[in-house]
């Protein structure tokens, strides 16, 4: 199967790497055979080298569909998932939209579970820091939601 | 850099966040950013929907109706106010006859109750009992406790405001989920 990233590179893997991407799957069912490469307007180079490493290591595990809602446990990544993960901040966004954009659930998951990991233990300030995410509240509407949150902030 | 991510993927990751999170420390994040505020209500609010789609009722079993009569109501639907800060609950008392003395909703107002929790024995079956005290003629001490296998539900031990012929309730609930 022939994939373009969004600056023109070509992949070439094989269909059964392809398929864990459901978004891929149906495209190729659909196609059936053909030499065409398929465009990912909305997946750089580098990320789709990424997407196609987590796909290979992981080509023979079981489908997980998106309607599947076991449960949520954020500490349950093994060893060859956490070092994948083990990326630049951008890198991972870039993968957590990627891997929502071509529908590989387990991948979304695990993206998912590791920034949810970087954000637990974490005060609000220390999560704007570490995420770059602007305070946009006015001081009363933060005091607003400081005092609703009195009661639990004491704690 | 979160705002390349909509909505729907920060809820997902929200999510993971909150499972193993007690409600309390995860409200704390609503201060990050008006988006996180608006997101942790609905985290919020579709975890305990999740539950109480999963067959979870709170059954207030009250004494205080006629004597000889004890009366369960069940509670059911929760919804997460964000702007009050309030859970809001949908009631359904078991015995229909005693609807003209109960309201549809019961809510809960985090600013004016005192609240303490207790956690609940596990054990393998559904437990459902709870009792409701009266306090003083303005308040009710509400009790409920109950657990199922495979899931802990803790807390519940809250004081309601009695409006006489219960137009309202007022309450306040400390919810701890552990699953």
């Amino acid at each position: 199967v022939k994939l373009t990233s969004s600056e023109g590179t070509e992949f070439i893997i094989d269909r059964k790497v392809a398929e864990k991407s459901v978004l891929l799957k149906n495209m190729l069912e659909d196609v059936g055979e053909s030499d065409m490469a398929i465009p990912l307007p909305n997946v750089t180079g580098p990320i789709l080298n990424k997407v196609i490493d987590y796909c290979t290591h992981h080509r023979d595990d079981p489908f997980v569909s998106q309607e599947d809602d076991s449960k949520k446990v954020s500490d349950d990544i093994d060893d060859w998932d956490a070092e994948f993960c083990k990326v630049d901040q951008g890198t991972l966004f870039e993968l957590i939209l990627s891997a929502n954009y071509l529908d590989i659930k387990p991948l979304l998951d695990l993206t998912c579970k590791t920034v949810a990991n970087m954000i637990k233990g974490k005060t609000p300030d220390e999560i704007r820091k570490t995420f770059n995410i602007t305070n946009d509240f006015t001081p009363e509407e933060e005091e607003h939601v400081r005092k609703e949150n009195e009661w639990c902030e004491e704690r | 850099m979160y705002s390349v991510l909509p909505n729907e993927l920060v809820l997902n990751i929200l999510r993971y966040v909150l499972e193993g999170t007690s409600f309390d420390d995860f409200k704390k994040l609503r201060r990050t950013c008006k988006q996180w505020n608006d997101l942790i209500a609905v985290a919020i609010n579709d975890e305990i929907s999740k539950f109480f789609e999963h067959g979870w009722r709170i059954c207030i079993f009250s004494s205080y109706q006629p004597p000889g009569q004890d009366v369960a109501y069940e509670i059911s639907h929760p919804i997460y106010n964000n702007l009050k800060g309030e859970f809001v609950f949908t009631k359904f008392p078991t015995d229909y006859k005693s609807i003209l003395y109960w309201p549809l909703e019961i809510w809960l107002n985090y600013d004016k109750f005192y609240v303490s929790s207790f956690s609940i024995k596990y054990d393998d079956y559904l437990i459902k009992k709870g009792n409701v005290i009266n306090y003083n003629d303005q308040f009710w001490n509400i009790s409920v406790e109950f657990l199922e296998k495979d899931f802990k539900f803790k807390i519940i031990d809250w004081k309601v405001k009695d409006e006489k012929i219960f137009k309202a309730l007022t309450v306040y609930l400390n919810v701890c989920l552990n699953v």
